[in-house]
């Protein structure tokens, strides 16, 4: 489904820059998301993919480069006199409402029911009304087909379905985007498809995602444009049946080469 | 020693031993929840990351563990008065068992909150949370599951260590016991109710807190 370009940017981001002491991982990274857009980030480990998505809701900070949701910038302003000011700690969290984050790990609160969960944010950060959160929150367990354990804590269920609550918590927020930072990575194969089922209905519904994953074929059929990085910058980008089925680069095509499903990669 | 006479000499002393088991329960729940607020508040420092003052702490730590606690009794008893502090000896008995139990409770509490995985901060922080209220609402409480098992079993070292005050004339269970082998000369019967009585004691605490223990780290599997 193509992305008008005139749709509104959600998250814009420029020249950015960040280092692990002396190993810079992100050399320079530009790109914008459009809103409904669903953006899949390819790359071998090590490439700052992951770095990347993590600094647009300032887990990482940055040294470099700026980057906004909804025109609001992440992490820095700028003082007025050239020079970036770190923002206070209020505008960073007022900032990670606006963003979504699905992690790897799922990171539930192991204290707390699934319910609980998908409830903590709306009622604890945004001071909603707790039954209409709740109302809110069992219809997005609904969606990911959790809410016959709406009661369980996480320990009792599995990795897919821990995955599956994590994402109705984040959507819980009403995100303007979404962050999948390589979410079906940590599940045992036979898993991994109803989470990626969760992840392409979300896109249906005009989500707008940005998905760090190593499933290629999520990224040939949901993705709108494919970014793929290595060495901490953007070396190709494009609409997946193009730059998947011809690769511009070398390096692309190598790893397209070597993570094909039928080699025995991942299969979704 | 004739075993067939225990059951009436238990039933002679028993009551006199009763007596005694009453302070040292009142020494016990007096000293354990002052042990515990100490050990809090000395894990503050730590937790927020306030070098000096978690400097000092660290230092307290490591004298209050590594001497031993009849000897921090007796510096209690008297070596405060030549300060011309007089406290008399439940006072001190009740503070150097709180003063050294708080040391060991500061480092089980650190330990538990540090266990608490990085990845909940993120989580915390990744819907919108600030760092106070993902402590509060999400890093406690996981602690404080996490550290249930090793701070009870501090608290039940805590009660046996309350016999320590005999030492300085409390007259506990352990002293209570003293004083009727001084009077029969059946050490060792004495000793056996004595025991029997500490015994009974940690293991309604142990108890208590296996239960309460076992609901809440079911959740956490």
């Amino acid at each position: 489904m193509p992305i008008p370009a005139g749709a509104p940017i959600v998250v814009s981001v420029n020249g950015l820059v960040k280092s692990f002491g002396p190993h810079r991982v992100l050399n320079g990274v530009s790109f914008d998301v459009r809103r409904g857009e669903v953006v899949v980030v390819l790359g071998p480990s090590g490439s700052g993919k992951s770095t990347m998505l993590r600094c647009v809701n300032f887990l990482e900070t940055f040294e470099g480069g700026t980057i906004t949701v909804d025109g609001a910038p992440v992490g820095y302003r700028s003082d007025g006199q050239g020079r970036r000011r770190m923002l206070d700690e209020k505008m960073v969290a007022e900032n990670r409402e606006r963003v979504g984050m699905v992690f790897q790990s799922f990171n539930l609160f192991s204290h707390r029911t699934v319910l609980q969960n998908v409830m903590m944010g709306p009622v604890s950060v945004q001071h909603r009304d707790k039954s209409e959160v709740r109302k809110q929150a069992l219809e997005l367990l609904e969606k990911v087909g959790m809410a016959e354990k709406a009661d369980q804590y996480p320990a009792r269920l599995s990795g897919g379905q821990q995955q599956r609550v994590a994402i109705a918590r984040a959507l819980a927020m009403r995100p303007a985007v979404m962050l999948f930072d390589e979410a079906t990575s940590a599940l045992d194969p036979e898993l991994v498809g109803e989470v990626l089922r969760v992840m392409r209905e979300l896109a249906t519904e005009g989500m707008t995602m940005v998905v760090v994953t190593h499933e290629m074929s999520f990224a040939r059929e949901v993705a709108d444009r494919v970014i793929f990085m290595d060495g901490g910058a953007i070396v190709e980008q494009g609409v997946p049946h193009e730059i998947m089925a011809n690769p511009q680069t070398e390096r692309f095509r190598s790893f397209l080469g070597t993570d094909r499903p039928d080699r025995g990669a991942r299969i979704a | 020693m004739d075993w067939s006479q225990f059951g009436s000499f238990a039933a002679r002393y028993l009551p006199q031993l009763w007596n005694g088991m009453l302070v040292t329960i009142a020494v016990a729940a007096l000293a354990a929840p002052t042990a515990v607020a100490i050990g809090v508040v000395l894990t503050v420092p730590r937790v927020a990351g306030w070098r000096l003052l978690s400097g000092f702490v660290r230092a307290y730590i490591e004298v209050m563990r590594n001497t031993p606690l009849l000897v921090q009794m007796y510096l209690l008893f008297f070596g405060l008065p030549i300060l011309g502090i007089f406290w008399d000896e439940i006072t001190c008995g009740v503070l150097a068992v709180s003063l050294q139990h708080a040391a060991f409770l500061s480092e089980l509490i650190r330990s538990g909150i540090a266990a608490v995985s990085p990845k909940q901060w993120e989580a915390g922080q990744a819907i919108g949370m600030r760092r106070w209220a993902v402590f509060r609402q999400i890093i406690l409480p996981q602690a404080a599951i996490k550290v249930m098992a090793p701070v009870s079993n501090q608290l039940i070292v805590l009660v046996k260590d309350t016999s320590l005050v005999s030492a300085i004339g409390v007259l506990d269970l352990t002293l209570s016991g003293k004083v009727i082998i001084e009077r029969s000369g059946a050490s060792f019967e004495v000793f056996i109710l004595v025991a029997a009585l500490y015994l009974i004691l940690t293991s309604v605490i142990g108890a208590g807190f296996r239960i309460s223990e076992a609901r809440f780290t079911r959740r956490l599997g």
